[in-house]
């Protein structure tokens, strides 16, 4: 403990120099933290507008094809997959169905392609929870700054949930009428008309593809029986554990003689054209992650820690030199001192730990402030609720607003590989002055 | 003619942690031009502060140090360091060449800074010098090619080329072996002869004491008035 | 000149203290070539990828200007983003005159009008195929035809009668599915042949409109479609190449596919597939290696019956013999089932070793016998279009080529769009204009035209009741304005696809795009094109290629951003590291800097001699780190940098980025270098600077 008193004494002697450290290794700290709070914040857009729109944290899907030469993204006897998922998923929090559809939306003014999911209120209890609802100002100019509209008519008859980005375009809102139309291979063109009943605030790039209507809009578009469904959409309490749990469940389905596909990493809109052309027909089953549902997005993320990647080697690169300069300055500054230290019985070990324990304290301390003040940072953009202006770059965030998203184990890896580049840096300048002879350091005249 | 350097009531104090130290406690000295004056003394005794304020690389905190008739507690950083460039010239302990520079350019380098002369007549001066203190020879070494005597030789070079009032030499022959000292002290003696130029220098070297026209001795920052010399 | 001498000493002094002090020296120094290699070497590669950007694209799509509605809703983009929406991008009305003023503008060469729309393709399946050249052999009397192609509509619906069972399981409606079961057993009966020979059209009606579609196994694709004036378009953008086929001759309606499209959408999925593996393996990948590669060739070789589907009995039969002459030849032992289903996925599950020789099999014998392409060059297609209120128009066009634009051959985005005449486009489009009208209806009246729906053709034969309960089916796009003309039509086709040449530029348009005669007299014409609209009241706003790219043009911007918000940390967190290093440095050099104050140096000249310092030390490392990065940029620009991804494409206006270093860019990066080691001496300068001369009298070294 002697060291760390020592270290500590140093440090503050060598006041200038330490703080002029301190701040470069601090913003570099606080560098990381934020790129790191941005990449979580992008991750946690993909996963909450993933698993509020196109999937749950594991999918239960598949094909049917009533000819060989036909699919349809459904799977039939829906209650009874649901049923083998709640009774075989470790760590389940619930379970939904959703059908799913693609098509066209007109309104008078404008159309959208979008997706349609079809949800059955009275069996989705959170689907209320997770949708928020925009004021109508939102999408209609002049419009009241209040929230209306009643996403719970939902629960039937012919009615549609937008996202404000679709209003605008529509030029619609609650109350209008909306004719939705879908195609099916053939040449078949099934339309429906349907009216708003509210319109909720979108969730990123994929809020543009998604509306809600209750199922039997979509079974009669698409004329299917009431025990088909697009999908059991899986809810676990822990969504890291998707990946296991997936494997886990085509064990599960694969031992019941059902037929699984292959998993493949792609969206289900992707494998059409794939299943359509292979030769069997009736039901299979297809089991992915959320992630596979949305893997287009996910290079994002890749880009994006990438850049961080290559940004904090450089930065860790320019402040190691920094480091070790100034270790070997103290070094040579000291050097009187180490040889009085050794002269009087003090081990190398001891002197290189001297100078190891001085940069981790000074890493250590720098690193933390760091950490404080990005954490701070972040927390603060995310406070102002800053909008983004610019498409492309909403498109790399996956989300309108700017949004941080700070992880104390991000915090801690930080803090921890900083403080160790620290340390590693002045590993060079402490193993040199540990080698100082006491009659060569006690000689050194400065 | 007034005194060259005229020092009334001059105090020195500075602040070490929480104490005040006073380095000169209350000098008044007179030095006329031409005067070979040794300022003498034990460690400690306040002979380089007084030296320091002489120099006008200070200032005192009360009193009164005038050169050449002009008060050096009003003036600004820049002025002082005017009146330095153009009425002193300094001899360091340890010689403080320039060690990227070469003899003539170290010697050049105040000529440089007064800016007042053109390259041909710098240069002639430089080289008369140089010559005057024997270096001609070595005008394109560095100083760290040079001996310690040499390097005393360049710092007076450097002193002198602007044509001081005053030339301020702090312990001039510290660092140098007695014979070496005794060519340096001749060599400063020499000039103050020939050039009439006042040389003001502290020692505590008693040989070097002998040969000083005027002996300043300073005990405890207070002047002790010794002997002069004829 | 007494300045003149003290800067020179400076210069002296900084030069030789930076000799002196050579490890701190060469550690900044280090950091500075480090920066300007980084800004350098990065700088010089985004401008290269916006000057062949701004090459490839204003030399296919854009022009060097574009020019749509001022008051549109959204902005105009060439290359699709990731909305599928329709954008709202307003009309130009009046194209010719548009066109007039603007040609005024001194240094305007050509002005091409432009409307982009997504046109719907039901790219034709199997029973397709068979029921139009059914349709033709009735056409033409060919009897015997008649007969073959006869019996092959009942093998279909047989086969479709026995997924009927598969079908019943998932349907709400079991009434309709009974429907349909009759529909097949009427096609399957001996009565329906009968009655076919005596009234074929009413028959064919009934297949299409009631078996055709059961078979579904066709695919909906949606075409990016670029209406223009086609000859125009291929003077003015010199990246525009025709591969196949034939240009669209001039007044004929008509319409390019992309190769891009071409290869990637609209080709047979096995083929298409076939071909990606081949590409990967001929590029260095080992599918012995790449589990993704391998599932990939398992996916393929599933999807055999794509094949199969598409070959005639006697082709058939021929590919069988083939392949098990082929197979031969390839060790597999005769005991491998031998029936052409095994034999075709034994073709497409393909290994390192055998995947040149059973690529060649594959073009050499089978795909000669297949339709490779959906929508086939030379044929004509149904497209069907959306306008702004949802109508549904639909237009019969001939596809008469595929074009590339050079350098963006293997990029989606720009392979996305597909060239037709703007005067179909206008029809696809929804705005026809009044003349065309007439004329189409009183073309219609001599052939005699009378629009027959499904609907009808079903009430036909059962005698009505059946409608679709939701399907309010506005519209039977096979059926639409031409297709029931398809057997009378003569020469009076003729007469529908062609048109004055000029009406292309009368007329709607939606964006417009201005070629220069001197693209480096941009900004100038830019000014006198906003003039004139200004002038004529046009009503238009005119962007650059980079804004009127869309998306792409933003991410070219956010990677710019991004470059630049890197550059500025890392240069901060330098600038930290560097004040820090000159700090000590300068506590090093006290007594120094306390000889020059004692002997009379100004502050200004000791601060001035750290900064000079630092001014050398930046502009020698900023020429070094140039000269490396420029070495880099020179070594790639030989080589090439190869697209990493898709989307990289067209940022690198080609599959290769050969980037070159510009004046500019090294200006930039040294002139950056050189303000950051100066900003980054101040304060040490500073400290220096107040350094007291009193130091010098201490007496140590």
């Amino acid at each position: 403990m002697v060291l760390f008193t020592i270290a500590i004494r140093n440090l503050v002697q060598a006041r200038r120099r330490s703080a002029l450290l301190s701040l470069a290794i601090g913003l570099v700290t606080m560098l990381l933290v934020l790129m790191m709070a941005l990449s979580a914040g992008i991750n946690d857009n993909l996963v909450r507008s993933a698993t509020i729109m196109s999937a749950g944290h594991i999918n239960v899907a598949g094909f049917y094809k009533p000819t060989n030469a036909m699919s349809l993204a459904v799977v039939t006897d829906v209650g009874e997959l649901r049923n083998i998922v709640e009774e075989n998923t470790p760590n389940l929090d619930y379970t939904i169905d959703r059908m799913r559809g693609w098509g066209k939306l007109i309104s008078d003014t404008g159309t959208v392609q979008t997706g349609f999911s079809g949800v059955d209120l009275a069996d989705e209890s959170h689907f209320l929870e997770v949708i928020q609802l925009a004021k109508e100002s939102d999408y209609k100019d002049g419009g009241r700054d209040e929230i209306i509209g009643d996403p719970s008519q939902l629960a039937g008859g012919n009615t549609i949930m937008l996202f404000v980005n679709q209003a605008r375009r529509l030029g619609v809102g609650v109350g209008d009428t909306l004719t939705i139309q879908t195609e099916t291979v053939g040449g078949y063109t099934n339309t429906a008309d349907v009216t708003v009943v509210a319109v909720a605030r979108d969730v990123g790039l994929l809020s543009g593809f998604a509306t809600y209507v209750p199922k039997q809009v979509l079974r009669d578009l698409y004329q299917l029986s009431p025990d088909t469904s697009g999908a059991v959409w899986v809810y676990l309490k822990d969504i890291e554990d998707a990946d296991a749990t997936m494997k886990h469940l085509r064990g599960v389905f694969e031992a019941k003689g059902y037929r699984l596909m292959d998993h493949e990493a792609v969206p289900f809109f992707m494998k059409f054209e794939t299943v359509q052309g292979e030769d069997w027909t009736g039901q299979k089953i297809d089991i992915t992650t959320w992630k596979d549902e949305v893997v287009m997005l996910t290079f994002v993320i890749t880009a994006f820690d990438t850049v961080t990647v290559f940004l904090v080697s450089i930065l860790v690169l320019i402040i190691a030199v920094g480091i070790m300069n100034s270790m070997w300055n103290a070094v040579r500054e000291r050097t009187r001192e180490i040889g009085t230290m050794r002269a009087i019985g003090m081990t190398r070990t001891r002197v290189l730990a001297m100078f190891l324990v001085e940069a981790f304290v000074l890493g250590l301390f720098a690193t933390t402030v760091g950490a404080t003040l990005g954490a701070a940072t972040a927390f603060g953009l995310n406070a102002l609720h800053i909008n983004v202006p610019n498409d492309a770059v909403k498109a790399i965030l996956l989300s309108d607003t700017l949004r941080m998203s700070v992880h104390v184990q991000s915090l801690f890896i930080a803090v921890g590989f900083l403080t160790l580049c620290t340390g590693l840096s002045a590993l060079w300048p402490a193993l040199r002055a540990s080698r100082l002879s006491p009659v060569v350091a006690l000689g050194h005249t400065e | 003619m007034p005194a060259i350097v005229q020092l009334t009531n001059a105090v020195k104090e500075y602040p070490l942690g929480k104490l005040v130290v006073k380095a000169v406690r209350g000098v008044d000295l007179s030095i006329e031009r031409g005067e070979f004056t040794a300022i003498s003394g034990p460690s400690g005794s306040g002979k380089t502060t007084l030296l320091n304020l002489i120099g006008c690389v200070d200032v005192p905190t009360s009193g009164t140090v005038q050169i050449d008739g002009q008060s050096t507690s009003a003036l600004s950083d820049r002025q002082l360091t005017d009146l330095r460039l153009h009425k002193i010239g300094f001899i360091f302990q340890s010689f403080n060449l320039i060690n990227v520079l070469d003899v003539y350019q170290n010697v050049e380098f105040p000529l440089l800074l007064q800016g007042e002369l053109s390259a041909s007549d710098r240069k002639k001066r430089v080289e008369e010098m140089v010559e005057k203190v024997g270096l001609t020879t070595q005008i394109k070494q560095r100083p760290n090619e040079l001996s310690g005597g040499q390097r005393q030789r360049v710092a007076i070079a450097r002193a002198l080329v602007t044509r001081p009032a005053i030339v301020l030499a702090d312990e001039p022959t510290a660092n140098l072996d007695s014979a070496t000292g005794k060519a340096i002290i001749d060599l400063m003696k020499d000039l103050n002869h020939k050039e009439h130029i006042t040389f003001i220098f502290s020692t505590h070297d008693a040989n070097v004491t002998s040969r000083a026209g005027r002996v300043v001795r300073v005990v405890d920052g207070l002047l002790a008035q010794a002997a002069e010399h004829a | 000149m007494n300045l003149g001498d003290q800067l020179r000493m400076l210069v002296v002094l900084a030069f030789r203290s930076l000799w002196a002090h050579q490890v701190k020296s060469a550690i900044i120094g280090f950091i500075l070539v480090g920066g300007t290699f980084l800004v350098v070497l990065f700088g010089a590669l985004l401008s290269s990828i916006e000057g062949s950007m701004s090459r490839s694209i204003t030399s296919s799509m854009s022009g060097h200007y574009q020019v749509y509605d001022a008051n549109a809703e959204d902005e105009l983009a060439l290359f699709p983003g990731f909305s599928f929406g329709s954008v709202d991008i307003g009309e130009i009305p009046d194209f010719a005159k548009v066109e007039k003023s603007l040609l005024q503008v001194d240094n305007v060469r050509a002005v091409v009008p432009m409307g982009i729309t997504i046109g719907t393709v039901f790219g034709a399946n199997e029973i397709d195929h068979v029921l139009e050249s059914l349709r033709n052999a009735v056409r033409d009397g060919r009897s015997d035809d008649v007969k073959v192609l006869g019996e092959r509509v009942r093998v279909i619906a047989q086969s479709i009668y026995g997924d009927m069972e598969a079908r019943a399981a998932i349907s709400s409606d079991p009434e309709k599915v009974a429907r349909q079961r009759d529909a097949l057993n009427l096609v399957l009966s001996e009565k329906f042949w009968d009655d076919f020979e005596t009234d074929p059209l009413t028959a064919l009606d009934f297949l299409d409109a009631n078996v055709a579609p059961l078979a579904a196994d066709g695919r909906l694709l949606y075409l990016r479609m670029i209406g223009t004036d086609p000859q125009q378009f291929k003077k003015e953008f010199e990246g525009f190449y025709l591969v196949d086929g034939e240009m669209i001759p001039e007044g004929q309606r008509g319409l390019l596919l992309s190769k891009r499209t071409y290869e990637k959408l609209i080709k047979n999925l096995c083929a298409r597939d076939f071909d990606d593996v081949y590409h990967d393996v001929k590029l260095g990948t080992k599918l012995s290696e790449d589990t993704l590669l391998q599932e990939k060739v398992r996916r393929i070789s599933r999807q055999y019956q794509r094949i199969l589907f598409q070959l005639t009995p006697e082709d058939s039969a021929e590919v069988a013999t083939k392949l098990r002459e082929f197979r031969k030849t390839q060790n597999v032992p005769e005991t491998e089932p031998d029936d052409i289903a095994a034999m075709v996925q034994w073709l497409l599950l393909v290994n390192d070793e055998n995947i040149d020789e059973n690529y060649k099999f594959f073009y050499d014998v089978i795909a000669p016998k297949m339709n490779l392409y959906e929508v086939p060059v030379g044929q004509e297609v149904i497209l069907r279009g959306f306008t702004q209120s949802g109508y549904i128009k639909s237009v019969k066009v001939k596809v008469w080529g595929t074009y590339e634009f050079s350098g963006l051959e293997s990029s989606d985005l720009a392979g996305a769009a597909n060239v037709m005449d703007l005067v179909t486009w206008r029809e696809l489009y929804g705005r026809m204009s009044d003349d065309q009208k007439a004329e189409l209806d009183s073309i219609r009246e001599t052939v005699g035209v009378q629009d027959v729906s499904r609907e009808d053709a079903e009430a036909a034969l059962f005698g009505g009741g059946g409608e679709l309960e939701v399907a309010a089916v506005p519209d039977a796009p096979v059926f639409d304005e031409f297709a029931g003309a398809n057997l009378k039509r003569g020469e009076e086709e003729a007469a529908l696809n062609s048109f004055d040449p000029a009406t292309l530029h009368q007329g709607l348009a939606l964006n417009a795009a201005i070629i220069l005669k001197d693209p480096s007299g941009e900004a100038k014409a830019l000014t006198d094109l906003k003039a004139q609209i200004e002038k004529d009241q046009l009503g238009l706003q005119v962007v650059d290629w980079q804004k009127a790219s869309g998306i792409v043009g933003g991410f070219l911007m956010t990677m710019r951003g991004v470059l630049y918000i890197a550059i500025f940390v890392i240069f901060l967190v330098a600038l930290v590291i560097i004040n820090n290093l000159m700090v000590m440095a300068t506590l090093e050099r006290t007594p120094e800097i306390g000889t020059m104050r004692a002997i009379g140096a100004q502050r200004w000249f000791v601060m001035g001699m750290f900064i000079l310092e630092m001014l050398v030390l930046g502009l020698v490392s900023g020429v070094i780190g140039s000269i490396a990065a420029a070495a880099v940029v020179l070594w790639l620009g030989s080589t090439g940098i190869p697209a990493p991804a898709d989307i990289a494409v067209i940022f690198f206006g080609g599959d290769r980025l050969y980037p070159v270093i510009s004046a500019m860019d090294v200006i930039f990066g040294i002139g950056l270098i050189v303000f950051v080691s100066v900003l980054s001496t101040l304060y040490p300068a500073f400290v220096a600077a107040r350094v007291a001369p009193v130091v010098a009298m201490q007496g140590k070294e």
